[in-house]
């Protein structure tokens, strides 16, 4: 008796770990496997120019609302400034290829679990550099998709190039959805981050400057 | 002679561009301006106006403009919205406060929320210039051109020390109304809000004060 339940114990163990990993019906082989030049890289959202957002942090039960300042300042890092609609600011920071740092942020955000989860967030959106990277072209379900194996990053193309979804996994669910949506000029004017297993949303609409 | 007038020449230009920035002068009598002041306070029971708002930010050279309009009525109501580039709303009426931001409304209480109390008496108070009646609170320097009255407060407390270095308003010299503000953080960033054309003692309905989903 003690066998027969050990035994359909490991039958449905295998069973859930199988229709896991098995999510997208991907098998390496089934990509196109090779160093990807940038001419090929459909336009990720990097090498984004000055922009000025709406936004609207959701972030373990707090709600913030504010408008959302980006702006290139060397090659590869981005200042971003959050402030209140009437024009405080609460915080800005700066991302770097490899570094992030805080410049300034209000005493009740300046939170190393914040910084550590935003900065990640933000080098996905900005400045992820897939040049050179092992990732291949894959087709799901007739859509375009760029995979990134080590990262279990998935990037989710439109008809025309531009990026519509990225998602981060870890072995056997998903860990965080990007949608970009209402592209103008091949950049996405609606961003939402939806984390998963942590209390963290952000949505943005681009605005005019 | 030449190198005289040359030296002269130089003189009034430097001292000539110096005026031109900083053509305010201290109010020699600032009793009579907050005398005067106050009873337009006292007399003033709506304020309304157009408004532009621009954010400066001390890292950047561009400025963030955004517009709106503000409605204000005794003793305690305040409407307060943004229509461009962006939709926000902010509405204070009496103990009630209103956050519309696109469809998300949100509700506060200042009765239970002290930090919504301060932030209501704060903008009401600049709107009105009443905050100039807060010797506590600020520390004033006062000054005039031949435009408007310039009044500088620094304020004392910790808390808004925190937030605000310096406020500047500025007064328009015949009707004492509000002409602009100027907030400077403690990073070097200022907010200017600047009110295009203020009416006062305007009718204004209480509808203006209710949210509207």
């Amino acid at each position: 008796m003690k066998n027969l339940q050990l035994l359909s114990s490991l039958f449905f163990l295998c069973l859930f770990m199988s229709s896991c990993t098995t999510v997208y019906n991907l098998r390496f082989k089934d990509c196109n496997k090779k160093n990807i030049q940038k001419e090929e890289i459909p336009q990720l959202v990097n090498e984004v120019e000055t922009s000025l957002y709406k936004g609207s942090f959701d972030v373990y039960g707090r709600y913030l609302s504010g408008l959302l300042y980006l702006k290139p300042t060397q090659e590869q890092s981005y200042r971003v400034v959050f402030l209140t609609e009437v024009g405080m600011k609460m915080f800005d920071v700066e991302v770097f290829k490899d570094d992030f740092k805080v410049h300034y942020a209000l005493k009740y955000l300046d939170k190393k679990i914040l910084w550590n989860l935003l900065e990640k967030d933000l080098r996905l959106l900005l400045t992820e550099n897939l040049i050179g990277e092992k990732i291949c072209f894959c087709n799901y379900q007739e859509q375009k998709m760029l995979r990134h194996r080590k990262k279990r990053t998935y990037y989710f193309f439109n008809e025309d190039n531009t990026l519509k979804k990225i998602e981060k996994r870890s072995r056997f669910r998903s860990k965080m959805f990007v949608y970009l949506e209402n592209h103008q000029n091949q950049y996405p004017t609606e961003i939402k981050v939806e984390h998963k297993g942590i209390d963290l949303n952000i949505k943005l609409r681009k605005i005019e400057r | 002679m030449k190198k005289i007038n040359i030296l002269f020449l130089v003189l009034f230009l430097v001292y000539g561009g110096l005026f031109a920035q900083s053509d305010l002068t201290k109010i020699q009598d600032t009793d009579a301006f907050q005398e005067k002041l106050f009873s337009v306070i006292e007399t003033t029971n709506t304020i309304q106006s157009p408004f532009v708002q621009e954010k400066h930010l001390s890292v950047f050279e561009d400025v963030i403009t955004s517009n709106g309009q503000f409605f204000f009525k005794k003793e305690n109501q305040l409407r307060w919205e943004y229509t461009a580039p962006f939709q926000y709303l902010i509405l204070f009426n009496n103990d009630k406060i209103w956050i519309k931001d696109d469809e998300k409304v949100s509700t506060f209480d200042t009765k239970s929320n002290q930090m919504f109390k301060q932030i209501n008496d704060m903008m009401t108070n600049v709107l009105q210039g009443k905050i100039l009646q807060e010797n506590a609170e600020y520390r004033k320097e006062y000054f005039e051109n031949d435009a408007y009255y310039y009044i500088k407060l620094y304020p004392v407390k910790e808390d808004v020390k925190e937030f605000l270095q310096e406020i500047h308003l500025s007064f328009d010299k015949e009707k004492y109304t509000v002409t602009k503000i100027k907030m400077v953080e403690t990073s070097g960033d200022f907010t200017s809000i600047s009110f295009t054309a203020p009416l006062l003692n305007k009718s204004i309905g209480d509808e203006k004060f209710t949210i509207t989903k």
